[in-house]
């Protein structure tokens, strides 16, 4: 029975998926469309802060450029770190290439005592 | 007794519920980008390489009246050539959901995703998952002017450096208004607060931070082909700092590790010029200038000894970028070049350098 209901479901969503398909390919409803997706595509990744390129516009200016199509909005400046904020800061190094610092003497407005290692081995 | 359904068939019965009386559409965005960095770390070593990216985006639509449900795939993938361990992986799976309140207007947007970032070798301690959940709602007043709010919450886990795993708890209103004499203002500020996750309870380490956001951009349109775009952008850090760790001779700071956004404070201004050559060639060139305070950073010397002040940056960068439509080879297709320069004026001599990037993508939107 659950093997039929299985099928059964599957069937439908080919077929809807076939008749779907086709419908695409002629462009119904395409303003509508171009509109929501516009959306979307703007709005569904405002949830992301460490992301892939061109996706969190707040931090590149241009978050509300008006582009006329479904294209993503490619900024002027090059997103180096793929964080998804095209700005130019620096991308990670690695603990071995990291610059060397030593807290000599308590800095004004540094973090006095002793910081808690945590568990940020090298390796 | 219980019986377990499996994933796969509670995956068609989702698909099926929302394919009910919908249209229904696969999407595909991919592009491909090359560039030469002279100074990849942006300090004053100035190491170059050559970088491969690719990103690719693949999506699914169920359409119907006034709402769209999409399920979606992005990956993305760079590649250093000499600093080949530097290369990186991203997945992101997501859904978002779109309903509209009136014909073609007033959406609001309910969304989740996950993230994966895979990294090599000596960059694993970068290896983090996200995920993330927001909602928003834009309501047009009239057709030309329109507010928005949302809220956004992400849980970001490094998963072999948990010091600084954290929760990111967003909220923002705009307002984009346009006038009659193409003069467009949009307006926005946002409250982000970033809480992490294991708490220390230390002096010297934060467990939270507040910072606030006020972003203005005026557009104007100058002639059918020509505009000029202007904004403005303040950050503040209201309460809370960020965090280090420390191994026995050495001290690293969140901010040299991740580029922490909530390290500085400061302002930012920028100027673009958009041109529209032809139908299907659009150029830009940009300027920006701007101040970043560093709010737990001190200054060092040359030998790595802390200074007694907190660093602080002046940065000038432009840009120019020229994208060519390539739509009667091939619907979607473009090709791009872009160029960087970037001055970095620091009070530690680490952070002052100069930076030039060229780049070349090639993308494909379906």
């Amino acid at each position: 029975m659950k093997t039929l209901l299985t099928l059964l479901v599957f069937g439908y969503f080919s077929f809807a998926f076939a008749m779907e398909t086709q419908d695409s390919t002629q462009n119904q409803n395409r303003g509508q469309k171009q509109i929501k997706n516009q959306g979307q595509n703007l709005q569904k990744n405002q949830g992301d802060e460490n992301q892939i390129r061109d996706r969190n516009k707040i931090h590149s200016g241009d978050q509300f450029s008006g582009k006329n199509s479904n294209k993503r909005g490619k900024d002027v400046f090059i997103d180096k770190d793929g964080d998804g904020i095209a700005d130019t800061r620096a991308g990670g190094m690695s603990l071995n290439k990291i610059r060397k610092r030593t807290r000599s003497g308590q800095g004004s407005g540094g973090q006095g005592g002793n910081g808690s290692g945590g568990n940020g081995s090298g390796k | 007794m219980r019986r377990k359904i499996s994933f796969p068939l509670l995956l068609v019965l989702l698909i099926s519920l929302f394919s009910f009386n919908s249209q229904a559409q696969f999407y595909l965005t991919a592009d491909v980008e090359g560039y030469y960095d002279d100074n990849i770390f942006n300090n004053y070593l100035n190491e170059s390489d050559f970088i491969n990216a690719f990103t690719g985006e693949l999506g699914y639509d169920f359409e119907s009246e006034q709402n769209n449900f999409e399920i979606y795939y992005t990956g993305f993938f760079n590649r250093y050539y000499e600093y080949n361990d530097k290369s990186t992986t991203i997945h992101k799976f997501g859904a978002v959901n779109t309903y509209l309140f009136s014909e073609n207007d007033n959406p609001l947007n309910v969304g989740l995703n996950y993230t994966v970032r895979i990294n090599k070798e000596d960059y694993y301690i970068y290896d983090f998952n996200q995920i993330s959940a927001y909602a928003n709602y834009m309501h047009s007043i009239s057709e030309s002017n329109k507010v928005q709010l949302g809220v956004i919450g992400n849980k970001i886990d490094y998963e072999n450096f948990s010091l600084f795993s954290h929760y990111q708890l967003k909220a923002f209103l705009r307002s984009v208004n346009n006038f009659e004499s193409r003069t467009s203002l949009t307006a926005a500020a946002e409250i982000d607060q970033k809480i992490y996750i294991e708490k220390m309870q230390s002096e010297g380490l934060s467990d939270e931070v507040l910072q606030a956001k006020l972003y203005l951009q005026l557009g104007q349109g100058i002639t059918d082909d020509l505009g000029l775009s202007a904004y403005a952008f303040f950050r503040n850090n209201l309460s809370g700092g960020n965090r280090y760790f420390n191994t026995v001779d050495y001290i690293y700071y969140e901010e040299e590790l991740f580029n922490d956004i909530y390290s500085n404070e400061g302002i930012e201004t920028g100027l673009t010029l958009s041109y529209l050559f032809l139908p299907n060639i659009m150029g830009k060139v940009s300027g920006r200038y701007e101040i970043r305070n560093y709010t737990d950073l001190p200054a060092a010397d040359e030998n790595g000894n802390e200074l007694d002040e907190m660093r602080q940056d002046n940065q000038y960068s432009a840009g120019a970028s020229l994208e060519f439509g390539l739509s009667e080879i091939i619907t979607g297709l473009y090709i791009a070049l872009n160029y960087n320069y970037i001055k970095n004026t620091s009070n530690d001599y680490y952070y002052d350098y100069n930076n030039q990037i060229y780049a070349i993508t090639l993308g494909f939107d379906f």
